[in-house]
């Protein structure tokens, strides 16, 4: 290794001592039980949830998959901050009702609040399901971003598998150790140097290389048009189909807002406003992918290629003459961004598999103490499942990015039932999960068989609405329907009912 | 009204952000919109109108509500 990269990863590894320092601080004050460890005791302010679900854009995705889709497959890449601008808003609506349903009801995972809706704990368990089944991948992608850094900062000395190990040891300490708001703190002071970083290296690269953004796309608009272009390129370099974009940019939207780590933030949210508010500034984080993009476009003509796309920025950074303390402030700021995502994700995948699974829908009791004791354990399970999944796959990591929407759309449906749609019965949501999510890895399974080429998670997703809205409405809603007493009949109306009011703010 | 014209954006705004609105509409590479293919410069615009239209929506909501929730401190200016 050469003394460049040792600076590179002197810088890098105090970083990671620095979050995991800051990671952990918060953690003594949260109240010891299962509700101060998932939920933060419900104090998140402005502040923290700005930053927290900012740094969620700033994940590995943005970092290497957004330069990287840049650079290899041109304007496809320019459907992330194409959803963005509607991503958060479904928020705006869902969260306040999520919200005062959790007030009330001490709701902690969107899936407790879906199956107390309709009294079918089966529900809650179908969720945690869907959930691993979408974080899996989402997971594996921060920890190959983090892999893909560390291998190239040393050179090859250390392989994508052991940086990816090495890295989400960290995060799985300090998840352990302090759960949520640990997540916020780090989030907080990695949101503030991602910004710089991207910008800072936005500017740069394309003046360096090219003396100037707008002569680096004139270059690029005089030999390859069509990279700047939408729909884009596909991975092998042909026009990617208008079809597969708009689909992306729709599902993304729609599943957004539902992901199971971010829907939770309605139920650790201080107040409505707070959530109001930040869904209100999320567009302004999205702006900061317009530098990741430049970043690729950068490598368009760069002298030498990478071993994979995404690994496009590091690459030329390590193959320029810049100062090793900035190549190893970016090596850290894309760990931290890797690693911020990575541990909200993680943390919100154990807890739901426990609470939702176990507790729910398995109907498990445990104290307050064997729940967080049980949600550590998870955590370490979710995370070695994931890296197995990581070290196994070698495609970009958008796409899986992409794969991961596919189950999470899933629950849109259920959500606006359970806040919305008085008529809607436990039973049609159920099978309605279940078809969406039997469709979607059908068709991830075999993309061929797509009678047009739209997202895998939109044909689920049509079959998950139908289902839902068919068999609610086939169920009558007359007394003696069920086999039920016409009085249980009743009492499950008047819970409806009630339901829905509370979500509206109508009852308290 | 104030729905209504939120949802006329982000109806626009969704077509515009998709085939075939940004087809049309955005997709060339030319004019160069600070030194970025307007094809970006379009997607980075909507996002913009984006932000602005929520705020716009979410300042003007009505008060009552806001107040019944305990969200907005009496006094403020919201």
């Amino acid at each position: 290794m050469s003394s460049s990269s040792w600076t590179v990863v002197a810088v890098s590894a105090v970083y990671l001592v620095s979050c995991l320092a800051l990671g952990m601080m918060p953690g003594r004050k949260a109240s010891g039980t299962a509700e101060g460890y998932v939920a933060g005791d419900r104090t998140l302010g402005l502040l923290l949830m700005y930053f927290i679900t900012g740094a969620t854009i700033f994940s590995a995705f943005a970092f290497l998959g957004a330069p990287g889709w840049a650079y290899s497959r041109g304007a496809a890449g320019f459907y992330i901050l194409g959803y963005g601008a509607l991503g958060f808003l479904p928020f705006y609506f869902l969260g306040p009702r999520a919200a005062r349903l959790g007030r009330k009801y001490g709701f902690v995972t969107q899936a407790e609040m879906v199956a107390a809706r309709f009294q079918l704990p089966a529900i809650a368990g179908l969720m945690a399901l869907i959930s691993v089944l979408a974080f899996v991948p989402y997971l594996a992608l921060q920890m190959k971003g983090a892999g893909y850094i560390l291998s190239v900062a040393t050179g090859g000395v250390l392989p994508e598998a052991v940086g990816a190990a090495l890295v989400y040891g960290v995060v799985m300490l300090y998840v352990l150790k302090s759960g949520v708001l640990g997540v916020g703190w780090t989030n907080t002071f990695q949101g503030i140097i991602m910004m710089i970083l991207a910008w800072g290296l936005g500017l740069y690269l394309p003046n360096a290389l090219y003396g100037g953004v707008q002569p680096m796309f004139e270059r690029i608009a005089a030999s390859q048009p069509e990279l700047l272009l939408a729909p884009g390129l596909t991975s092998a370099g042909s026009p990617w189909h208008w079809g597969e974009y708009s689909s992306a940019v729709v599902a993304s939207i729609i599943g957004f807002s539902v992901w199971p780590h971010l829907f939770m933030k309605a139920f650790t949210a201080r107040d409505i406003r707070t959530i109001k508010r930040t869904v209100v500034l999320y567009p302004t984080f999205q702006i900061f992918l317009v530098p990741l993009y430049l970043i690729g476009f950068a490598g368009v003509f760069f002298f030498s290629k990478p071993e994979a796309a995404d690994q496009i920025l590091p690459h030329m950074l390590m193959n320029m003459n810049i100062s090793a303390l900035i190549v190893g402030l970016f090596c850290a700021g894309a760990l931290a961004a890797s690693m911020s995502s990575g541990d909200t994700m993680v943390h919100a995948a154990a807890s739901i598999t426990v609470r939702d699974g176990l507790i729910r829908a398995l109907g498990r009791t445990l104290s307050a103490e064997q729940e967080r004791r049980l949600i550590r354990v998870f955590v370490v399970l979710v995370l070695v499942l994931s890296y197995a999944v990581s070290v196994l796959y070698t495609g970009s990591l958008v796409q899986l990015l992409l794969y991961a929407y596919g189950p999470v759309v899933q629950f849109a449906p259920a959500i606006v039932a359970a806040l919305y749609w008085r008529r809607a019965t436990g039973k049609a949501v159920l099978a309605a999960l279940l078809v969406g999510a039997f469709v979607n890895v059908f068709f991830v399974v075999w993309p061929e068989l797509r009678p047009f080429p739209i997202h895998a998670g939109l044909y689920g997703l049509a079959g998950n609405v139908l289902v839902l809205i068919g068999v609610s409405v086939a169920a009558p809603a007359a007394p003696n329907s069920a086999g039920d007493s016409g009085q249980d009949n009743a009492h499950e109306r008047s819970h409806d009912e009630t339901f829905i009011a509370v979500a509206k703010g109508d009852v308290r | 009204m104030r729905n209504l014209l939120f949802t006329i954006f982000v109806v626009a705004c969704l077509g515009a952000l998709i085939w075939p609105g940004y087809d049309w509409f955005g997709n060339r590479i030319e004019p160069y919109v600070l030194g970025i293919p307007f094809s970006l410069a379009w997607v980075v615009a909507w996002v913009l109108a984006s932000f602005v239209a929520l705020w716009a929506y979410h300042s003007t909501a009505p008060r009552s509500a806001a107040e019944a929730d305990g969200d907005v401190p009496a006094g403020e200016d919201h």
